[in-house]
């Protein structure tokens, strides 16, 4: 109840960016989703706006900390998905001689860069805890927002095992950090298995999209909690 | 490369028991920042370094020291 109440407190303290950012991200997802991906330039909007006017010294709502955090999660965000693109390249070239015989859905690497970009802000500005808290509630809503789209207000009756353990972790990641460190990795190789993600890999994109947003958080927060030493909790 | 120590823990207490909150309206940055220079996890430019000695009403170099400088000069 504590944790709620502090998140609260800090949705609260939200500056005016973020909140516009945050509302039009999900209305982005959400229309792109339901109505047209055409609405996906809402989630653009909402993810690359800010940013952009950062640097161009447009807009000045960041400390030294929240900067640098920012610049070490591009630069991985750079490294992981030049790798990842790069790798998909050279598996979808593989037998030609020459370069543009590849199709790859864009979107599928829109999400890797942005995954890794805000995964990584959030653990080096929250720290673990507190971060696989916020990114497990995150993609709590995001699931439970798509169970509730498919299957109506039945959607969390429906698909329990989806949502669920997004939010008990959540909870029980900043009481007990490294058991439910363990168990998150363990859910995400579950989940792995369970959801037959490995036959995604490499030939299809639908695959290894939802290897992204369903097993990517899990493993990540485990990883990040388990690597925690005792007195970094922020 | 020796590592780096801060005393803004202690001076923020010495300086009337002021919140990390309160010292982070007072500078400019979040409570998350404050919370990260005490714990070490994160290292201040000059110019905020300097900004929180005046609010602590201290130096810099009181409030941050090189781990092997205590060493030498214990």
């Amino acid at each position: 109840m504590k944790h709620l109440k502090n998140l609260v407190g800090e949705l609260r303290r939200l500056s005016p960016v973020g909140l516009a950012s945050l509302g039009l991200v999900a209305a982005g997802l959400i229309l792109g989703a339901v109505v047209d991906m055409a609405w996906l330039i809402l989630f653009a909007v909402g993810v690359f706006g800010p940013v952009f006017l950062r640097e161009a010294g447009l807009l000045k709502d960041r400390d030294e900390f929240q900067r640098e955090a920012a610049f070490r999660a591009g630069y991985r965000a750079y490294l992981v998905g030049g790798i990842f693109l790069a790798a998909v390249t050279i598996a979808k070239s593989w037998g030609h001689a020459s370069l543009g015989h590849e199709e790859f859905p864009a979107s599928l690497a829109l999400t890797v860069l942005v995954m890794v970009y805000f995964l990584s802000y959030l653990t080096d500005y929250w720290g673990a805890r507190k971060a696989a808290f916020r990114i497990l509630l995150a993609f709590g809503f995001f699931w439970l927002m798509f169970a509730l789209l498919e299957a109506g207000p039945l959607g969390l009756l429906r698909h329990p095992h989806v949502v669920l353990p997004f939010f008990v972790l959540a909870f029980t990641s900043r009481r007990w950090p490294r058991m439910s460190g363990i168990l998150l990795i363990a859910l995400s190789m579950f989940a792995f298995f369970y959801f037959h993600l490995g036959r995604g890999l490499p030939g299809k994109p639908a695959g290894l999209f939802v290897i992204l947003i369903l097993f990517l958080p899990l493993l990540y927060s485990g990883i990040a909690l388990l690597r925690e030493k005792p007195d970094e909790e922020t | 490369m020796p590592s780096m120590k801060n005393h803004v823990r202690r001076y923020r207490f010495e300086a009337g028991d002021i919140t990390q909150q309160e010292l982070a309206d007072k500078v400019g940055v979040t409570r998350q920042t404050i919370l990260s220079i005490e714990k070490g996890k994160f290292k201040p430019s000059v110019e905020l370094a300097l900004r929180l000695a005046r609010v602590l009403r201290t130096s810099v170099e009181q409030l941050f020291e090189l781990e092997d400088e205590r060493e030498k000069h214990p």
